[in-house]
């Protein structure tokens, strides 16, 4: 046994200065971080990372705050970066985004559409996929990259071989720009250095005896503080609250949505930090600004 | 300074007697005569001195000019005359770079300079003379120190005239006042003053001169003293920036075509970089060979062609060929072309380069050149517009309407710099993410409010709903009248919150979007 340590040895220092990289252990630079704005996710993990792949998924049917993370991670990211959001399901709020004040000419923006008799294009996943190549590809000094797969059918998300996912992760560590991906449902594997799961929790509707602030009116819109989005984590709004109440017995036009809550399972990989963890966090979307 | 002026006095003549093509189709001692004037009263206007001395005369009528053996009669052409002053100016060019096209027939040279490369100025009217009769055209050189000064000189005198600095006034005397190309009436005056010379007019008192002719008078009166002085206005040649190619057999793929268009490309971009310009747009026409006959046999015979354009239009002015051929090639692959593409013709429009100085503190935009590049390509693979013909790659931005979901979305280009007002819009479309188009849903109503909603395979009752708001507007342009709510809708983990509307003039129920 140890004859063949010995001339194992005796190989690897021979070749070695040939092929120092085949021999060298790689290591792996310092992520650097793009906060995401929301004070609970950055505290635990610091943001995105740049330079390696993030996931984030829910269920396309729920109210699971993916866009507000997005939006907040877009508004927090547009000010210093220039920002490029594939969106598969074409269901970009810009009106939202420019009133979070979002810098939307920092942002490429690229829709996906459905085919039609006179669009011969490609499926709408093909479509975001091939966009996401070409624009990983073409090195245009983007630093956050947004894939946007959430509406898409499970089905079809998971049928992307592994290694699209393999690749999109080789070039941006290369870039060092920081690839988000929101899906229906985990796919990227270890491909991703970090992962959300989002789910929905309770909603606060809000009764007032005014009408609901709309266009036209002289009244300034509410503003509860300097983040839109925020890590609220001491109020936590649970759906008995709302729900129970009988529909016969409110007034409903008085009645809007003013903010829900989102629950947050983050999985940290080993290779994005130190050591691999799982949190559950906590954060709200609130509408009014 | 000195100043050269080459006057062609029977320039009208050697115009006629020039082909298209640049050479003299005419001897040189063939006697022609210029006619112009309406088909029925058409007179001389112009003859060479070989034609003078078989006795025509401007004005003579055609009828009169038709009894006069052996003469050609040449009617007037403004084409020909045209490319005659360009040979003129060629000529002059091939003297100094500094050419001002003062008149048909006339130009007049800055000699500043050259004296060192041609030699004095007798030599350099001589090189002068020499070379505009090797062109086909009889010109009298002048040489003097004022640009209006030699014009009436080359005018006024025949053959080489070089006139000392300060001299003019004594060299100008002699000559007649029609030189000074006058107005009729004050031709009249001066002829019934008495006044039929430079010299003569120059001596007169300029005050009364002027009380009597005016400001016009005095004009005169300095340029037959040959006291004006003026800036000359160079001539620049007006820069054509189009290549064109016919081809022998019409192309039928991409690939050979692009390698004309890019040769064609090549010529034009040298083109611009002599003159210190960039590519703001390309005007792409390719000329089809669309066959009416299905039966091939009769291609050649039923044929005829199409003319398709495609316009590039650039966010920035750029200059790199690569980038530009790319362009082209992704813009001729997402617009497939009918038919086999026989002509070719390629034409930029120029700009000013981008004169901009980096800022060592501002993050770098994205090259512009790559994002044209990358956005082009782009638009191949989700096609350049969606719908409703907007762009579907670009930055996107807020429109001034209060239509729901209305949004522009302009090409991604470098930031301006300039502020945008941004932040204006409302907050009632906040969380929701935008179902395009809106999904069609069934709706279960109990006392007027919905209780039960089925759209996209989804079907749940609604736990909680709020509305209805009227959501209408658009009166003048395709209006649109809404009840939304925001309805909650509970599912076995979770919740779905979601937006719908009742469309008051279709009758239907529709989703607009999801609160995410």
């Amino acid at each position: 046994m140890s004859a063949l340590f010995s001339i194992k040895a005796e190989i690897e220092s021979q070749l070695s200065p040939r092929f120092p990289a085949a021999f060298g252990v790689k290591e792996r630079p310092e992520f650097s971080l793009l906060p995401t704005g929301i004070a609970a996710l950055d505290h635990f993990c610091g943001g995105v990372p740049c330079g390696a792949l993030t996931e984030i998924c829910a269920h396309p049917a729920h109210s699971s705050g993916i866009c507000s993370l997005l939006m907040s991670l877009l508004k927090t990211t547009s000010a210093d970066h220039f920002c490029a959001f594939i969106d598969g399901s074409d269901a970009f709020n810009v009106r939202w985004a420019d009133a979070l004040q979002v810098q939307l000419e920092h942002l490429l923006w690229v829709r996906c559409q459905d085919r039609s008799p006179d669009k011969p294009l490609p499926g709408r996943l093909d479509q975001a996929l091939k966009a996401t190549d070409l624009l990983l590809k073409a090195n245009c000094g983007f630093n956050l990259v947004l894939l946007d797969l959430q509406d898409m059918p499970e089905k079809l998300v998971r049928r992307v071989p592994l290694d699209v996912w393999y690749r999109f992760r080789q070039t941006v560590e290369q870039l060092k720009a920081a690839l988000v991906i929101t899906t229906p449902a985990p796919v990227t594997g270890a491909c991703s250095a970090l992962v959300l799961r989002l789910q929905g929790a309770g909603a606060k509707w809000e009764s007032t005896t005014n009408p609901p602030q709309r266009h036209g009116d002289t009244k300034e819109p509410k503003r509860s503080g300097d983040l839109v989005i925020g890590g609220s984590g001491d109020r936590v709004i649970r759906p008995s609250d709302s729900v129970e109440r009988s529909l016969q017995e409110e007034h409903t036009h008085n009645t809007t949505l003013e903010e829900f809550c989102i629950d947050v399972e983050v999985n940290r990989r080993r290779d994005f930090q130190k050591r691999s963890a799982v949190a559950r966090l906590q954060f709200t979307a609130s509408r009014s600004l | 300074m000195l100043f050269a002026c080459l006057f062609a006095p029977f320039f009208i003549v050697e115009a006629v007697m020039r082909t298209e093509e640049g050479t003299v189709r005419l001897k040189s001692n063939a006697p022609v005569a210029v006619l112009d004037g309406p088909e029925s009263w058409m007179r001389v206007i112009a003859c060479n001195p070989p034609a003078a001395g078989a006795g025509v005369i401007a004005g003579m009528s055609k009828a009169e000019a038709d009894q006069i053996s052996c003469l050609i009669l040449q009617k007037r052409s403004p084409e020909g005359e045209q490319r005659a002053q360009s040979a003129l100016i060629e000529c002059a060019q091939q003297f100094s770079p500094r050419v001002e096209s003062t008149a048909a027939g006339a130009i007049t040279l800055d000699l500043a300079g050259l004296e060192k490369l041609f030699g004095p100025p007798k030599k350099i009217a001589t090189a002068i003379r020499k070379h505009a009769l090797s062109m086909g055209f009889e010109v009298n050189v002048a040489v003097a120190a004022n640009p209006d000064t030699v014009l009436l000189i080359a005018k006024g005198i025949a053959g080489i005239t070089v006139v000392a600095q300060g001299k003019e006034a004594r060299v100008l005397a002699a000559l007649p006042l029609d030189v000074l190309s006058p107005a009729a009436e004050q031709l009249d005056v001066l002829n019934s003053w008495g006044i039929h010379t430079c010299g003569a007019l120059a001596r007169l008192p300029s005050v009364e001169l002027t009380e009597r002719l005016g400001k016009e008078g005095l004009r005169l009166q300095r340029l037959a003293q040959g006291q004006t002085m003026r800036t000359l206005i160079p001539f620049e040649r007006p820069y054509r920036f189009e290549e064109s190619m016919q081809l022998e057999d019409a192309v039928e793929t991409l690939e050979p075509l692009m390698f004309v268009i890019n040769n064609l490309l090549q010529n034009v971009l040298s083109a611009l970089r002599a003159a210190f310009l960039v590519v703001q747009e390309l005007h792409l026409t390719l000329e089809l060979q669309v066959c009416r006959d299905s039966n091939i046999q009769h291609r050649p015979k039923h044929t005829q062609s199409v003319s398709v354009q495609r316009v590039l239009k650039l966010p920035v002015p750029m200059q790199d060929t690569k980038t530009l051929l790319k362009l082209l090639q992704l813009d001729l692959e997402s617009h497939r072309l009918a038919a086999p593409v026989i002509a070719v013709t390629l034409k930029a429009i120029p700009a000013k380069p981008r004169a901009a100085q980096g800022n060592l503190f501002i993050r770098s935009a994205p090259e512009a050149e790559k994002v044209e590049v990358l956005q082009a390509k782009l638009r191949s693979v989700v096609g350049p517009q969606d719908a409703q013909g907007r762009n579907t790659v670009g930055a996107p931005c807020v429109v001034d309407s209060h239509k729901p979901d209305s949004f522009a979305v302009e090409p991604f280009a470098e930031p301006s710099g300039k502020k945008k007002p941004r932040g204006t819009s409302q907050p009632e479309e906040n969380l929701l993410r935008i179902y395009r188009p809106p999904k069609e849903a069934r709706v279960q109503t109990r006392n007027g409010r919905p209780a039960h909603l089925f759209f996209a395979g989804l079907s749940s009752t609604v736990s909680r709903a709020s509305g209805p708001w009227r959501h209408s507007g658009g009166w003048w342009n395709g209006n649109w009248e809404h009840d939304v709510w925001d309805v909650e809708l509970p599912f076995s983990f979770g919740f779905g919150r979601y937006r719908i509307y009742r469309d008051l003039q279709k009758h239907g129920w529709y989703v607009r979007g999801k609160f995410n």
